[in-house]
């Protein structure tokens, strides 16, 4: 699908930084990564959930995009292209690591499973990223792809692969599903609190 | 309608991405100003909203680490080095969230502006974005990577025992060898080997103007030719040894002249307030505090014990590298394909492929071992000590810390350390148990090969994941893509567990394989 996509700023700059990293210049490499890594890493933080570690990702999405710097089609900006290599790598971690820990779940005894992160943290409130780790992986996907990186609804089904239809659900469940999470998280915080 | 349904069925509108009048707004608003989990929910909202609006420039180390990966070696970092912001801004996130909790409303004024802003004329978020990304970003003075690519025996970097693949080296880091031997690599195309009781410092790390200190013992070495403005000089004291591509080594040890040896090429070897001096290959230079340079010639024998120091190179000439552990086990020694002997614990960048082990003992004959060190990854190997019964305690010890990493998300050192368990305790019950285990992690990581063996291993002795091996077997051999083979494995499995939860999808897969 031809999307209609915002005016490109002047991405020269960034043309000349990506083809220098497609000849694998280390100080261009350097450049990029360094200007990618902050945002990069917080996207993975939001994608990621709890069975996938943010760290790992957010690196396995960088080590994509230095691979992919000499496929750079001209998007809204190198961040915007970057953020879609980042959501398509977290995805693909997402569903591996569903599917390894579904399989190993069958032989070993729960006891001796216990990924996941901690989501609960003494009587504060829990962080975005906790809040968003309690959603579905399509959920949790769509909800960072609309709201934080304003993706429109076709946008997202362009990306994901899903109907439209099937978007507009997910986002809708995402957020009855975060709203509950929210509530929750406000009964726990309320226990704990000291009387 | 109450305000709460109302509410409820905005808010679901606008979060499935339908724009609100700006009536709809301020009903969404009214009622969150009314109700804190409204409010909390808005405010969550307006975070992920502004989560990635900002662009900072990042220098951590994991900069580096992605860096490294990037070449083909994988890097942990360990201490300090955490992703920006990870646990710090996160807490920081946490407080400003219980501070919202308490001051909704304040919450609720910021969102309505927010709302606002992009409801009129404000700038939008991504245009803030792309605003934001067309500003150009400086290129950072170049920093020499440097990391330990290889030590054998007693090394030490930074006081602590040296792990080769885990951290690349600073500025000001400190080499230490007792008895043993390290090789470091300075970018771009730099080795540097130190012979034991030896003690070097990396003084620079600029890129155009790398030095190394020796403040004890030999440092022999090795680099191509650096381009105009590049320099790279061993040094000692006041003394420096500067060459633009060449083979040579320097000594301080101690109550003896400083030596420079000149295997290669040319060296411009120079003195705080002196005078410089040219050395070519095969010249040697002794310089002791108050005494006349006297330049003499390299002895073959000098010239064979320097360029045996840089023989570890060699293990790693390839573009694509792995990491070899192999632990220490009494007196042994190892050589690993034909360079060595090595003391042990040794630690090394070697190219990916098969890797011959020969494990060497003061008395007995040696014992031989082949070693799979895959692009990236990292093997370890411990070895069994000499004539000693090597099942019984000691596996467990091995599976705990392997079923913990795995819980981390640690998939390559749960598989190291399955490996370790299974060369260390090939034939205890822990052994048997994670052959499923590691198959999977095998096949995760893309060693289909490597998975159908694991998987074969199990399925010969049989045991209750045997479903579970067979499963395994067959994802291996679709891997390999020997449909032939897949397709008998399939029927076997099928005609052996026709209830399985997988007979659906194996049946349909084996219709496929069938179809002409």
């Amino acid at each position: 699908m031809d999307l209609p996509s915002p005016t490109p700023p002047d991405l020269e700059p960034d043309l000349e930084l990506l083809a220098r990293v497609s000849r694998k210049e280390p100080a261009a490499e350097r450049a990029l990564v360094r200007r990618l890594f902050s945002r990069i890493a917080r996207l993975a933080r939001l994608l990621s959930g709890p069975s996938v570690d943010p760290d790992d990702a957010a690196q396995l999405a960088l080590l994509e995009i230095l691979a992919s710097a000499g496929n750079f089609r001209v998007a809204a900006s190198l961040e915007a292209w970057a953020d879609r290599i980042t959501v398509r790598t977290v995805a693909r971690l997402v569903r591996r690591e569903t599917t390894r820990r579904g399989l190993l779940a069958r032989w070993v005894a729960p006891g001796e499973l216990p990924w996941g992160r901690r989501l609960e943290s003494g009587s504060e409130p829990l962080g975005l990223s906790a809040l968003l780790a309690a959603l579905s992986p399509e959920r949790r996907e769509a909800l960072v792809l609309r709201h934080a990186l304003e993706y429109t609804v076709e946008e997202i089904a362009e990306l994901t692969g899903a109907p439209i239809g099937t978007v507009k659900d997910r986002l809708v469940a995402g957020r009855k599903e975060l709203r509950k999470a929210l509530e929750r998280d406000a009964r726990r915080v309320e226990r704990r609190r000291p009387s | 309608m109450t305000t709460r349904d109302r509410f409820e069925a905005l808010q679901n509108r606008w979060a499935s991405g339908e724009a609100l009048s700006p009536e709809e707004n301020e009903a969404r608003l009214r009622h969150a100003a009314r109700d804190p989990l409204a409010a909390r929910e808005l405010a969550l909202f307006a975070e992920l909203s502004a989560e990635l609006a900002t662009a900072e420039d990042d220098d951590s180390p994991s900069v580096a680490a992605v860096l490294a990966r990037a070449r083909g070696v994988r890097l942990r970092i360990v201490g300090p080095g955490e992703a920006p912001g990870r646990r710090s801004s996160r807490g920081a996130r946490r407080a400003g969230l219980a501070a919202l909790g308490l001051a909704a409303a304040a919450g609720v004024v910021l969102f309505v502006r927010a709302q606002h802003d992009s409801v009129t004329d404000g700038p939008s978020l991504r245009a803030r974005v792309v605003a934001a990304a067309s500003a150009t970003t400086p290129v950072p003075a170049p920093v020499a990577r440097s990391e330990l690519v290889f030590a054998s025996g007693d090394v030490m970097v930074g006081g602590e025992p040296a792990r080769v693949g885990v951290k690349t080296l600073t500025e000001g880091a400190r080499l230490v060898t007792h008895e043993g031997r390290a090789c470091v690599t300075i970018d771009p195309a730099i080795d540097v080997c130190t012979g034991p009781e030896s003690e070097l410092v990396l003084e620079s790390l600029d890129g155009t103007r790398v030095r190394v200190g020796v403040r004890r013992g030999t440092a022999v070495a090795a680099l191509a030719p650096r381009s105009a403005g590049h320099s790279f000089s061993l040094a000692a004291g006041k003394l420096a040894a500067t060459a633009h591509g060449t083979v040579y080594a320097l000594e301080a040890k101690a109550g003896e002249p400083v030596r420079i040896t000149v295997l290669e090429g040319t060296v411009a070897v120079s003195e705080t307030g002196g005078t410089t001096e040219l050395l070519g290959a095969g010249a040697g230079l002794s310089v002791a505090a108050g005494s006349a340079r006297a330049v003499d010639a390299v002895g073959r024998g000098e010239e064979a014990r320097l360029r045996a120091w840089l023989g570890p190179r060699d293990l790693a000439r390839d573009a694509t590298l792995g990491v070899l552990e192999i632990d220490e086990q009494g007196a042994l020694r190892v050589l690993l394909d034909d360079q060595g002997p090595f003391e042990l614990p040794l630690r090394a960048f070697v190219s990916a492929g098969r890797h011959r082990v020969t494990l060497r003992s003061p008395a007995g004959p040696d014992r031989i071992l082949e070693a799979d060190v895959e692009a990236g990854g990292l093997r370890a190997i411990a070895p069994p000590e000499p004539g000693r019964d090597v099942t019984g305690p000691g596996a467990r010890a091995l599976l705990e810390p392997a079923r913990e990493r795995l819980a981390h998300g640690d998939s390559r050192g749960a598989r190291a350390l399955y490996e370790r368990l299974l060369a260390a305790h090939p034939e205890s019950p822990e052994a048997r148990t994670i052959l499923v285990s590691l198959g999977m992690l095998e096949l995760e990581s893309g060693s289909a090969a490597r998975a159908l063996a694991t998987f074969d291993a199990y399925a010969k002795v049989g045991g209750p994941l045997l479903p579970e091996a067979l499963s395994g077997r067959i994802k291996a051999l679709r891997a390999l893509g020997r449909h032939a083979d897949e397709a008998r494995a399939v029927e076997a499995f099928l005609a052996r567990y026709p209830k399985s939860f997988e007979a659906p999808a194996l049946t349909r897969r084996l219709e496929s394989l069938r179809a002409p």
